[in-house]
């Protein structure tokens, strides 16, 4: 397969008519919330544009992040991995393996300087010079490295890559990282989640060959069409929150009425990402429409956020005092404590207040008896 | 401290003026329903009554954010005001020093040392004390601006479009929406112990002294005793 081909050339002989196709577009606009003129943008991008070179790291992670890709709805935005991107190295998707796949990584890299896009899925291991996670004979760390410095952009994928997910969990016993805290000079697309749901990886990918440039990122480097929103800000049980109506355990009536999760743990009001916009399995469902509360998996920390506490807590520990204390309990305690300490300071008052009057009555009447 | 037998408070001093003693009740009022909605937003321990699971019939949550907001923005509001008259009220209205300056520990450990009841002292302060000074410092000028800035970093969680959206600069700093939403929870804490304190120094001093510190804050006088 010639790396010059289009993909729109690559899906007619794949026999995809032009209606599929113009559909797969639409979507891929009404997603990135562009206006419906860019509609016809990303079907010419697709037409005329050379595919992207694109090298896939698998550092270390679970590869949830391709699984959830390989299995979108779309068949055509399944298709995009395979053939929009002119995908040259992945681990998992490449039939080449040992030094030929190497081989292949280090052509694209010297055939396309500057220009091909890396993509990183997994977070790196840093501690003991980074030898917990190993490709070839090299660490996670070199490869990123190397490989990054002639990149032209770099989207990290998933919550391992753009914040160090489960890895770097306390205690972190590999020193994970995220891709941002190694490298600092080439512009990063954060693709939080774990996984992130397919359809907003085809529409980063879409965007970045239909625009040549990022989608535009939010402070924290995430496209803002996909990461914009909180889950609870489009939650289907949003309204039983603001009425207050809670489930309080999983088999309880508010659970058969569908009510808010919030007490039980839901992490929606906290947690940027797409999933009851967009939803899973091309729009079937989310956890929250499922019945369980959102943990919060494309959020920086999500793991220790309860520290110690089960998921299904909603308020955490004390930030920074990792003893797995509630910040109610926290609270109430510092509270006590002023309470029980003005009282003794109280009695101590009234005690030396009493002495004091005592000697200074004393001298007085010294003084009279003297005078 | 001094005889009490042999006081004569009868000279008064106009402290707190108007407008401060109207800031502090507003700021106390704020204070308590700030934090009633607040307890109830983090953890809805309370809930209706009814069990038909009609969500358009109740709106407990969205009541209680109202008016956290709506407390929220008087809080703030007469913050601003509070930080204008430090500058134009009475020398009673400000700080005359500070924490990165000498003097104020000077001056705090002596209280503190009173306060400790490890030495008498001498002073009177008619406005803030030193140790109250630090105690403000820390809850109302730094504590409050805290749970202002955070507080409108979460609101502006709401409206990703909107004014209060400039605040997520507030979540580089301080961390994840959670950890924000934790920190302006255990802020809020503090302010509650510090409240407790301020009432009990409060008490202790209108006994002790008997200046008239309780009800400065609604005269607007204090007592200057000599002996
Ligand atoms: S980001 Fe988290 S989720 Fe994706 S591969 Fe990694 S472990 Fe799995
Ligand atoms: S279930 Fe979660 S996301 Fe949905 S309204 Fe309740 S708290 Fe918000």
């Amino acid at each position: 397969m010639p790396t010059e081909d289009t993909f729109y050339g690559h899906l007619q002989r794949r026999g995809v008519n032009r209606r599929d196709f113009l559909k797969f577009c639409t979507v891929m606009a009404a997603s990135l919330g562009l206006g419906s003129g860019a509609t016809n943008q990303i079907a010419e991008a697709l037409e005329t544009k050379k595919r992207l070179p694109v090298i896939w790291r698998h550092l270390q992670e679970c590869t949830c992040c391709t699984e959830s890709f390989i299995r979108t709805q779309h068949p055509i935005a399944a298709d995009i991995i395979l053939n929009m991107i002119s995908l040259d190295y992945d681990e998992t998707l490449m039939a080449a393996a040992g030094h030929h796949a190497e081989a292949a990584a280090q052509k694209v890299m010297e055939e396309n300087k500057g220009n091909y896009i890396l993509a990183i899925e997994g977070s790196i291991p840093t501690k003991d010079d980074g030898i917990y996670c190993v490709l070839a004979g090299r660490t996670a760390v070199d490869i990123l490295k190397e490989e990054a410095k002639n990149a032209k952009a770099i989207i990290a994928w998933g919550s391992c890559a753009t914040v160090g997910c489960v890895q770097s969990a306390n205690p972190n016993p590999t020193g994970a990282v995220a891709v941002q805290d190694i490298i600092k000079d080439k512009p990063i697309i954060n693709v939080p989640g774990c996984p992130p749901i397919a359809e907003v990886m085809a529409g980063v990918i879409t965007h970045l060959l239909t625009f040549e440039r990022l989608p535009e990122l939010d402070s924290q480097g995430r496209p803002k069409a996909f990461y914009g929103h909180r889950i609870h800000d489009k939650c289907n049980r949003r309204a039983y929150f603001d009425a207050g109506l809670f489930v309080e355990s999983f088999d309880d009536q508010g659970a058969k009425e569908g009510w808010c999760l919030y007490k039980v743990g839901c992490k929606g009001p906290n947690t940027y990402n797409s999933c009851s916009n967009l939803e899973w399995n091309g729009g079937l469902s989310y956890p929250i429409k499922s019945g369980h509360p959102c943990i919060g998996c494309s959020e920086k920390g999500f793991w220790d956020n309860t520290g110690g506490q089960s998921l299904y807590t909603h308020l955490s520990d004390v930030p920074g005092l990792k003893i797995g204390m509630n910040v109610d309990t926290f609270g109430a305690a510092a509270v006590g404590a002023a309470v029980a300490g003005a009282a003794v300071h109280a009695g101590l008052s009234a005690v030396t207040k009493k002495a004091h009057d005592k000697a200074e009555a004393g001298k007085s009447n010294k003084n009279s008896m003297g005078g | 401290m001094k005889d009490m037998n042999n006081l004569t408070c009868m000279k008064t001093v106009y402290v707190w003026e108007l407008p401060v003693r109207i800031y502090h009740w507003i700021n106390a009022l704020c204070i308590v329903l700030l934090m009633a909605t607040g307890l109830y937003i983090g953890s809805p321990v309370l809930r209706p009554t009814v069990v038909t699971g009609d969500a358009a019939t109740v709106f407990w949550m969205g009541r209680a954010f109202m008016w956290h907001m709506a407390a929220g923005y008087i809080f703030v509001a007469v913050y601003l005001f509070r930080l204008y008259w430090a500058f134009v009220g009475n020398e009673y209205a400000r700080s005359h020093h500070w924490p990165w300056q000498k003097e104020f520990w000077l001056e705090f450990f002596d209280v503190l040392l009173s306060y400790l009841f490890l030495k008498h002292h001498k002073e009177e302060h008619l406005g803030h004390n030193p140790v109250a000074n630090l105690a403000y410092f820390g809850f109302i000028m730094v504590g409050s601006v805290f749970m202002a800035i955070s507080g409108f970093a979460m609101y502006g969680e709401l409206h990703p479009n909107g004014f209060f959206s400039s605040f997520s600069w507030v979540f580089n700093i301080f961390g994840p929406s959670f950890t924000v939403h934790m920190l302006h929870r255990m802020m809020a804490w503090g302010i509650v112990a510090f409240v407790v304190v301020h009432l009990y120094l409060s008490l202790r001093h209108d006994m002790f002294a008997r200046n008239g510190t309780l009800s400065s804050m609604v005269s607007g006088y204090k007592f200057h005793c000599e002996e």
